[in-house]
């Protein structure tokens, strides 16, 4: 049987790191990968992530407070537990809120109008037992 | 008294490059007179060798398909 | 303990390399390279256009593994017959095993005019010299026709004429000269790349860039004088700056018995097995083979994987797998990917790809060297992007 040189066998594990050692350096000296590399990772959109950063991390700071956790899933159970027909009427009071695409902002003669529309109301009135419900 | 020379241009079972490259190479050496006869297996070869007489010039003596495979006649006219 | 069975191989390239290092633990291994370079033959691609020598070779005996025996050497003969390969000095070796891996011969000679053609312009499928003559051509053009003719089609590396047309166009572009160019890429195929399915995603792509396409144009000679080069098929192409790709023919070695080459000199190996006819030791692998279609370094390494598998009694058999980076510029590339069963999946050209084939160049080396390491890694690639997975992706 060959006796297998434990020195031997160390030097060999040496050397095959060495190898892996050259070809990640092999890696980095590549100009033409870092490039694509880099427009890939750096594009308009990344850009504008990378530039609103400071906000979305407060963003994502207030969302994942306990606080704030706790009212989402009180929330999300709310609805789990409301029947159909009740999700279809907060549906229908979202829509008719629906202020218009453009946001040209409402003269207050308008909004009063739209506030005594009969739909408008109604789910205004939804929402607002809604919100007793939540009891925030 | 001189028979023009047949050759069999088996391009079974190819698809890339392709039979026309087969029938290309066995065009280099052929001569005016001479009949090739291609054997193919890819269903692309029937409209291939189609657009290779039209440009070519080359006579289609015969296109069939036989049970296993697509065979095509031509005979060497057009070579300078 | 059993003498280990002697193992002779011929060639030191990507086939002769790995299958060397795949047999070191159960063979006595041998390997006769005509120079003590590998070379890493994509490179020339790199050289000519963006001239770029780094990754072009290392030396071999840097590449094998310990215990694999390396002879710098021509071989003159090999007799499968006698088993017995035959060097330049005439000296006689034996052998147990032979894979015969010397790749391919090129042969300017073999149309008429291309030798006094690439001594003006350069191509990229023979020298470093004549790839360094493409680089010249492309950062000085100002104006004119710029041709690649592809003058055998069975040449290695499939995509590289389209390679080389896209990024010459991205040096012409970058020169800002590309308005004053008119651009042609003429190749004896039905349609642009001879796979109709890859053509779907290649035609467009060299469209969008302008890239003019004759089709059915083999070249076959070349009129230094009048700058023209014809058909096989009749036609006529001028030029102002022409690169044809070249007759490519196999190696200089004598192999007996005659039959076990083909007229342009490739041995005559199993498609499946890689066996030389009936010879159940010996192998021929690479270019130098006509098992595979494809003249490409991974048909090589993956026929080097199935030689040393056969040899321990496994069943291993070539599936035909191709997988050709193909390079299009402004860092953006796909593969070809089919083998025996399926053609061409169509993957698109997106930025990924690229870096994916400039990894792979990088990470060559050690490949080479340790197969061992990275068989495991292949398995894994290989498997996810069989072509049929690949066509269920990207219909």
């Amino acid at each position: 049987m060959e006796e297998i040189n434990e020195a031997e066998l160390q030097s060999e594990s040496l050397e095959r790191l060495l190898h892996l050692v050259e070809m990640v350096n092999n890696i980095l000296k590549d100009e033409e990968l870092l490039k694509a590399i880099s427009k890939l990772v750096v594009s308009e959109e990344t850009f504008l992530v990378v530039d609103r950063l400071p906000q979305i991390i407060k963003l994502i700071e207030q969302l994942t407070r306990q606080e704030n956790l706790e009212k989402i899933e009180l929330i999300l159970n709310l609805l789990q537990s409301l029947d159909k027909q009740m999700l279809e009427k907060l549906g229908n009071a979202f829509k008719a809120m629906k202020i218009e695409e453009k946001a040209k902002p409402m003269s207050i003669s308008k909004i009063i109008v739209t506030l005594s529309e009969p739909e408008v109301s109604k789910g205004l009135n939804v929402v607002l037992n809604l919100l007793k419900a939540l009891g925030s | 008294m001189s028979t023009a020379a047949k050759k069999v241009v088996d391009a079974r079972g190819l698809s890339c490059p392709g039979p026309i490259t087969n029938l290309t190479k066995a065009y280099r050496d052929a001569k005016n007179g001479d009949v090739l006869e291609i054997w193919a297996t890819d269903p692309g070869f029937k409209s291939d060798i189609k657009a290779w007489i039209e440009r070519t010039k080359n006579e289609l003596v015969d296109l069939r398909e036989e049970k296993d495979k697509i065979v095509a006649i031509v005979k060497i006219t057009a070579k300078k | 303990m059993a003498e280990k069975k002697k193992f002779l191989i011929v060639g030191g390239g990507a086939g002769g390399a790995i299958l060397a290092n795949s047999l070191i633990k159960d063979f006595n291994v041998t390997i006769v390279n005509d120079t003590p370079n590998h070379y890493y033959w994509p490179q020339l691609l790199q050289i000519a256009f963006r001239n770029d020598y780094s990754n072009l070779y290392r030396p071999l005996s840097s590449l094998l593994a310990k215990g694999v025996n390396l002879i710098v050497d021509k071989v003159k003969k090999v007799d499968l017959q006698e088993r017995t390969v035959t060097l330049s000095n005439n000296k006689l070796m034996n052998y147990d095993y032979i894979a015969i891996a010397p790749g391919v011969t090129i042969e300017h000679k073999g149309i008429e005019g291309n030798d006094k053609l690439v001594e003006q312009y350069g191509d990229f499928h023979s020298t470093p010299q004549n790839a360094s003559k493409v680089f010249n051509v492309v950062t000085n053009m100002k104006k004119g026709t710029f041709l690649i003719a592809v003058g055998d089609p069975y040449h290695r590396c499939p995509p590289s004429p389209y390679e080389g047309i896209l990024l010459a166009d991205e040096v012409f572009r970058l020169r800002g000269v590309r308005n004053d160019i008119n651009m042609v890429l003429a190749v004896p195929y039905p349609r642009a790349y001879p796979a109709e399915t890859f053509n779907e995603v290649l035609e467009p792509i060299l469209k969008e860039r302008g890239i003019n396409v004759m089709t059915f144009f083999t070249a076959d000679k070349i009129d230094i004088e009048n700058k023209k080069i014809t058909s096989l098929e009749g036609e006529e192409l001028s030029y102002d700056a022409a690169i044809v790709i070249p007759v490519h023919k196999g190696p200089k070695i004598e192999i007996k018995p005659e039959d076990a080459i083909n007229q342009d000199g490739f041995i005559n190996a199993d498609k499946f097995t890689n066996q030389i006819l009936k010879y159940d030791d010996a192998f021929a692998i690479g270019d130098a083979s006509t098992s595979a279609n494809a003249k490409t370094g991974v048909t090589a390494h993956l026929q080097a994987k199935v030689v040393s598998k056969r040899v321990l009694g496994f069943d291993a058999r070539n599936t035909g797998r191709t997988n050709c980076p193909t390079e299009l510029g402004f860092e953006e590339g796909t593969f070809v990917i089919s083998d025996y069963n399926h053609p061409a999946a169509k993957v698109p050209a997106n930025a990924i790809n690229f870096i994916m084939k400039r990894l792979f160049a990088d990470a060559y080396w050690d490949i080479i060297r340790h197969p061992e390491f990275w068989d495991p890694i292949f398995d894994v690639y290989f498997e996810n992007t069989q072509p049929e997975v690949l066509w269920k992706l990207f219909r």
